[in-house]
């Protein structure tokens, strides 16, 4: 006899509740939805292929966390703290969120790096200037 | 021996779909129909188990797949399955849907139809329904769509702890109901 514990004491639970699974039917759904859907996710894609978007795509977190940083802050301005160690802090699993951007400070932190932070040697000052120039706007003074 | 696909292999397979998405380029169009088809029962299987209304959760999923997209085109890097990255956005659509379209007590309930094949599955709903939400929530992500612990708590957003914690009180609950009905 096997040893009860929590799974085979809740076994009936364990039927009930996988034999209570249902599914969407098919059947039910409108003829064309799928296209019509996929037509519309389809449309979202930017077409653009400007350097910002071709980096945030290369760089994952670190590009997307600088261009969160220049966005939302401003380019290289109003720092409230010195830059911590970019490489530390950016790449700190506890200060990357549910989403995996970067924390916004520590973004900031990565914004105000010389440093390359992509592979090609991308600085976030390359960033900056590629986002004025598809903006027009700088953001803010540094 | 033939390689079987493993949840890894899913993962990384999907993260190549998103990046292909991110990227903007000519991948992007069929990186978008791909993850679409291979999780579009899913989202409609998880937003009816919500809305229990056929019209509802085709527009929970359209929300829903339009939100993740816009979202997927920033960048996103998975840690775990896709279905993980997609719940919430089909939860919070589904909840809308919900709302906006409240449903009457002639509607008929999809979901809690029964059938031969289940013949419990009106009780199993009712009961569901008397448990607390959180409750039920994890009881369908575990039965119905197949995330494990850990996925349901990256899904949520919420400690592991938790997640095991809402599951030992919820299959209790639910075993005392049942017992009781």
């Amino acid at each position: 006899m096997p040893t009860p514990n929590r799974d085979n004491l809740s076994s009936p639970v364990d039927h009930a509740m996988r034999s209570s699974r249902s599914s969407f039917d098919p059947a039910d759904i409108p003829p064309g939805y799928d296209t019509q859907l996929i037509a519309r996710l389809q449309a979202q894609a930017p077409r653009r292929q400007h350097p910002v978007f071709r980096w945030a795509a290369m760089g994952g977190t670190l590009a997307t966390a600088a261009v969160v940083s220049l966005v939302v802050i401003g380019p290289l301005g109003s720092a409230r703290r010195a830059p911590p160690t970019v490489a530390d802090r950016a790449l700190n699993p506890r200060d990357i969120n549910r989403d995996g951007v970067v924390d916004i400070l520590d973004a900031h932190a990565l914004a105000l790096s010389p440093e390359p932070i992509l592979a090609d040697g991308t600085t976030p000052a390359d960033i900056r200037d590629a986002l004025v120039e598809l903006t027009g706007d700088s953001g803010g003074e540094a | 021996m033939p390689h079987q696909p493993s949840i890894r292999d899913d993962v990384a397979d999907d993260q190549q779909l998103l990046d292909a998405i991110a990227a903007t380029d000519e991948h992007t169009d069929d990186a978008i129909e791909a993850l679409y088809q291979r999780y579009r029962q899913w989202a409609l299987d998880l937003a009816l188990s919500m809305t229990r209304d056929d019209a509802a959760s085709l527009d929970a999923c359209q929300d829903a797949w339009m939100e993740a997209i816009k979202r997927a085109r920033r960048g996103v890097t998975l840690r775990a399955r896709f279905t993980t990255f997609l719940y919430k956005y089909v939860k919070h659509a589904a909840l809308r849907a919900k709302r906006s379209r409240p449903i009457t007590s002639e509607a008929p309930d999809p979901v809690a139809t029964p059938s031969p094949a289940n013949p419990d599955l009106t009780s199993i709903h009712a009961a569901l329904d008397r448990l607390k939400p959180a409750h039920a929530e994890v009881l369908r992500l575990r039965y119905w769509h197949d995330l494990t612990d850990r996925e349901i708590a990256i899904a949520l957003g919420k400690p592991l702890g938790t997640v095991k914690g809402r599951l030992r009180k919820a299959i209790a609950r639910l075993e005392e109901i049942l017992k009781s009905a």
